[in-house]
């Protein structure tokens, strides 16, 4: 599996995937583009990896969360290129036998994706400026 | 010895994005990091809250660097 990515996340199909028999929880975080930073309009994004690291670091952050948390299932997909507001620019999707792991591991791993994945954004502004984040 | 280095993000306001740099044998990416602030030094804030990675792997200010080798230099993360 991918966790770098040009396309556009299809999270339905990452939650058929998640799903197990033995999972009462399923959790799912969408990091999605936003309109605005810092009271400016912003009309795009777009993401920029090291791409080759940037999937070693999230295996690592995902095998971590499956050491810490008893979780069926765990995956994590982060776009780069352009990314239009309001599509998912991440996407962390948890499942285990109940809520408080699920809720937990998830919050895990997109703290430490934004923390330590090498992975940048550029905002877009409305005026014309850009901005690398 | 000649290593190439590739840049992301804000620092591609400082540096082109993949270039080539001489730098005396046996050096660090201490010194390397020195250099560049050198010769651009509006990007010395920035290149301080770097990360830096030889061949794809992380390594520290003291890391010694061999010729030919590919360094990356890693602003902030700011993904999410």
């Amino acid at each position: 599996m991918f966790h770098i990515t040009e396309k556009k996340i299809n999270i339905e199909q990452l939650i058929n995937q998640a799903r197990h028999p033995e999972s009462g929880a399923l959790v799912v975080f969408s990091g999605e583009a936003r309109s605005h930073h810092d009271g400016k309009s912003v009309t795009s994004l777009e993401y920029e990896a090291q791409t080759e690291m940037a999937e070693k670091s999230i295996i690592n952050i995902l095998d971590q969360a499956k050491k810490r948390w008893p979780l069926n299932f765990a995956a994590a997909v982060h776009r780069v290129g352009r990314v239009e507001i309001s599509e998912p620019a991440v996407v962390v999707i948890v499942s285990a036998a109940h809520r408080k792991e699920a809720f937990e591991a998830c919050q895990f791993i997109i703290d430490a994706i934004k923390a330590e994945t090498p992975i940048w954004k550029k905002e877009f502004f409305v005026d014309g400026n850009t901005k690398w984040q | 010895m000649e290593i190439k280095i590739r840049t992301y993000a804000a620092l591609k306001d400082h540096f082109s994005d993949s270039f080539s740099m001489n730098l005396p044998q046996n050096s660090t990416i201490g010194e390397m990091k020195k250099k560049l602030a050198l010769d651009k030094p509006q990007s010395s804030d920035l290149l301080e809250k770097c990360r830096f990675a030889i061949n794809q792997e992380f390594a520290a200010c003291d890391a010694r660097i061999s010729s030919g080798d590919i360094i990356d230099i890693l602003p902030p993360s700011s993904g999410g």
